[in-house]
């Protein structure tokens, strides 16, 4: 069953990464045990609970964007299909039977599987795809995942999309605005996707507080706003991704403390530590405490108009300038991992030495600065972050840092997040500011180009670059995935010797679990831990 | 008496009008000079801006005037009030009924008030009565000093090493163990457990009414030492009552005013829920309801159930006012 469930993509949550806690991530030790050593060793059955943040909607999935609910939709609801994180590959462990796309990646052919129902007994066919991509696309319904139909042809323009065809029963043709050779691993965001039975489409509400899914697991009781979701195994399951526990219960929590407590009593035998309780946790649970990187990118931008940010070298100077190894260890207690690219290393096609600046060297960092004529002296640096997500120190630091090594003096600058929000999209900061970036799909595509493609989706730094542009799309229109990276890493390559922005570190999780529970492990792909995998011991 | 009741409720409207004006002027000034609360359920990577625009209609934040600082966008104010009058108290971001939300963690804020209540009264008066007969004793000197413990200790500081040790420390064994009955290990529990709607709420709610309790004792015994003296007391004595009577019968009842009236005021408070118990304890009620929304800052959530809290006040203060004229004869309402 391991070896069918690879990584698949979510996390999502581009909407959360305020705190390391928000999002997770996570390793890819599972891959590298398949065929020697499965620690899978647990029996199917049995129950167990887990703490979860309230999620924002369960119904239409369309309307999931974050990791809290795609935890849950991830158990009810069975992906079209996955990307294997090593290769970059789809698997086909999903509702999809094959997807092929025409010469120029633009028109794209999905085949379902036959005979798959949702838990209501409803065939699952193209048309409860079109129903539910047609809901998403349309900005009336402002659904969250809308951005993930801009490609399609006609998309966000009217309730259906001329580019979303029912062929046959089984056949859904998709047609792109422009050539996009990741559509397929895009596809792997199972939330944004996923099909809608007509009976949840008719009376959404309910759909939302009983959802009808596809997958493994299904909720036979209604949600419990704000304190339970329980999901029981599907009888009826046919997929691929067979349930292991019979049913896992959900508990919210008003704080982390709260639920560490309940850990403590015995309460809840799954949960992700918050900064607030890990060092707690550790001094009692020590090496039980399963530590793994995620996909989530923090990083400081530059407002490249500005002086002197205008000038490359100085970037490169303070990228230089701070030592990333000691605030990770120092300030963020060890639970991240410096950064040596834009694309995060669980990401197929993330590289350990692509940032040249990236590594911490006080000297080259003075001659950079010698080497762009600008004086630091009397220069004040102004530093951006959102206030109450846990940035203070390690900006401070990093601050200190600069000033230590280069002389510029800092000042530092927090606001809430959507007064953030805005200072961002109006593009008022004056000096570096703190983001954060996760994937939406397992692709080095997802993060240059939101993040340093011109106009990009969080691109915040004012940086256009044709050249990198043009690689991005000449990647977008690959036939082959190894050239379609090799086409993207060169565009990072642009970006990190201009350093628009420089990468900080990508963060880590921390996972703590009872005696009761086994197969423990972080999904990467899903930003979230794989419920769906964890057994109960006898 | 009719009158006075009818007098009161009319005094209602204002009361509730200031209160729903300030509220609303807060959280317009907030969304003025914060931002968009809109924008922020989304991260740096933006969504289309029609779908922005769509949700802003939806939560009735699309007027103009809210990007005007300064602006009190009166307009918004008249519709809410309006909207408030029919009864409907609008939805949060995730388009749940506020009402409905209210009414769901009502009756759980609802036992755990009780519960507070009754351990406060309960143990407060005697600790008073206690203190007040005896003054300057032993027993005075202990409560007076133990009250002062538990008013200078934050509730926040109490509740957590309430859970840690009473909870953790003594109530997880207990649990465990094969011979305390179930009922004594869920009443020492870390947090709410639905299958035992009251028992698990008896330790939040000592936390919850420890501060009360103190307040209470202090009130009682002033009062009662006060009373003790009075010429009334003295002419009982001098028709030959015994202790228990002067007590019980007639200082007591005068004594217990001033309590009441705190008591009055605490039912109000306790009501609305407590942000920082239910907050450690994880009781789903009316004060983690608050404290979500503000984390989240679902205005249309926070106006809507401090519109309902206030009302909830009110009404509690005016049966507490008419209370007092069945504990002291000489108060008559016409």
């Amino acid at each position: 069953m391991r070896a069918k469930r690879s990584w698949r993509v979510a996390a999502a949550c581009s909407a959360l990464v305020l705190g390391l806690a928000a999002c997770g991530g996570g390793n890819d030790d599972a891959d590298q045990n398949e065929g020697t050593s499965d620690p899978s060793t647990g029996t199917a059955g049995g129950t167990y609970a887990a703490e979860l943040t309230e999620p924002t909607f369960l119904a239409p999935a369309s309307n999931c964007y974050e990791s809290e609910c795609s935890a849950v939709l991830d158990l009810i609801n069975d992906p079209l299909v996955s990307t294997d994180f090593e290769s970059g590959e789809l698997i086909y462990d999903g509702l999809a039977e094959e997807i092929t796309a025409n010469e120029d990646q633009t028109v794209w052919t999905i085949t379902l599987k036959e005979g798959r129902t949702f838990h209501n007994g409803e065939p699952i066919d193209a048309e409860s795809f079109a129903r539910a991509w047609n809901f998403s696309q349309d900005p009336d319904n402002a659904q969250a995942t809308a951005g993930f139909m801009s490609r399609i042809e006609g998309a966000g323009e009217g309730p259906e999309a001329s580019g979303i065809k029912v062929v046959d029963e089984q056949t859904l043709e998709v047609t792109l605005d422009k050539p996009f050779s990741q559509f397929g691993q895009m596809l792997s965001y199972a939330p944004a996707f996923a099909p809608i039975a007509q009976e949840c489409f008719d009376d959404i509400d309910s759909c939302n507080d009983t959802p009808i899914g596809t997958g493994a697991y299904e909720m036979t009781e209604p949600w419990q706003h704000d304190q339970q979701i329980t999901v029981e195994k599907w009888a009826d399951y046919e997929g691929e991704q067979p349930a292991m526990a019979d049913s896992v219960e959900f508990k919210m929590f008003t704080t982390p403390v709260a639920a560490y407590r309940d850990f403590q009593n015995g309460g809840l035998d799954v949960l992700s530590l918050a900064p607030e309780v890990y060092l707690e946790a550790q001094g009692v649970l020590g090496d039980a405490i399963i530590e793994e990187p995620t996909a989530t990118l923090t990083y400081l931008g530059f407002p490249i108009d500005e002086a002197p940010y205008d000038n490359k070298k100085v970037r490169q100077a303070i990228s230089m300038a701070i030592d990333r190894e000691l605030i990770v260890d120092q300030v963020l207690n060890g639970l991240a991992y410096p950064s040596t690219d834009i694309v995060t290393p669980p990401i197929p096609g993330a590289r350990d030495d692509a940032c040249e600046y990236c590594t911490y060297d006080p000297e080259r960092a003075k001659e950079l600065l010698a080497e762009s004529g600008v004086d630091p002296e009397g220069m004040t640096l102004q530093y951006y972050f959102n206030a109450g997500a846990g940035h203070d120190a390690w900006v401070e630091a990093a601050a200190r840092q600069v000033q230590k090594t280069l002389g510029f003096d800092y000042e530092l600058n927090s606001t809430e997040w959507a007064q953030y929000l805005e200072l961002l999209d109006g593009g008022d900061f004056e000096g570096p500011f703190r983001l954060g970036w996760s994937l939406d799909y397992p692709s080095p595509e997802n993060y240059i180009r939101p993040i340093v493609g011109t106009d990009g989706d969080s691109n915040y730094t004012g940086y256009s670059n044709p050249e990198l542009d043009e690689l991005v799309a000449q990647g977008d229109a690959a036939t082959s995935l190894d050239e379609a990276i090799d086409l993207y890493q060169q565009a990072g390559d642009l970006a990190l010797e201009d350093m628009p922005i420089i990468p900080m570190w990508s963060g880590g999780t921390a996972i703590a679990h009872s005696d009761e529970v086994g197969n423990v492990r972080f999904d990467v792909g899903e930003g979230e831990i794989a419920y769906g995998e964890i057994t109960v011991e006898e | 008496m009719g009158r006075y009741v009818a007098r009161r409720l009319i005094q209602f409207i204002p009361v509730i009008l200031g209160t729903l004006f300030l509220l609303h002027m807060l959280s317009t000034l907030t969304i003025q000079i914060v931002g968009d609360p809109v924008r922020a359920l989304f991260g740096p990577n933006a969504p289309p801006q029609a779908i922005i625009e769509e949700l802003q209609a939806r939560y009735n934040l699309d007027d103009p005037c809210l990007e005007q600082t300064g602006n009190p966008c009166v307009g918004l104010f008249v519709d809410r009030i309006g909207q408030y009058a029919s009864g409907d108290f609008g939805v949060n971001f995730r388009g749940r009924s506020v009402m409905e939300m209210f009414l769901e963690r009502f009756p759980v804020t609802a036992r755990l008030t009780v519960i507070a209540l009754a351990f406060e009264i309960v143990v407060g008066i005697t600790a008073g009565v206690l203190a007040g007969l005896k003054k300057d004793k032993l027993i005075d000197n202990l409560v007076r000093f133990t009250t002062v413990v538990l008013i200078a200790f934050p509730v926040f500081v109490f509740g957590s090493l309430a859970l840690l040790l009473v909870g953790l420390k003594i109530g997880l064994p207990l649990r465990n163990s094969d011979w305390a009955p179930e009922w004594l290990g869920q009443m020492l529990n870390v947090g709410y457990d639905p299958d035992y709607p009251w028992l698990s709420l008896v330790l939040p709610g000592i936390v919850l009414g420890a501060f009360s309790l103190a307040a209470i004792a202090r009130l009682t015994r002033t009062s009662l030492i006060e009373n003790l003296r009075s010429d009334y007391v003295r002419t009982a004595r001098a028709k030959g009552l015994g202790a228990r009577d002067i007590v019980g019968v007639h200082t007591l009842r005068n004594s217990l005013i001033p309590v009441i009236t705190y008591i009055g005021i605490d039912i109000g408070f306790l009501l609305g829920g407590s942000l920082v118990t239910e907050g450690i304890f994880n009781i789903p009620g009316v004060g983690q309801l608050v404290f979500l929304a503000i984390q989240a800052n679902d205005a249309p959530v926070i106006i809507g159930v401090v519109t309902i809290l206030t009302v909830v006040f009110l009404v509690s203060n005016l049966v507490v006012d008419i209370l007092y004229a069945a504990l002291d004869p000489r108060i008559r309402y016409d």
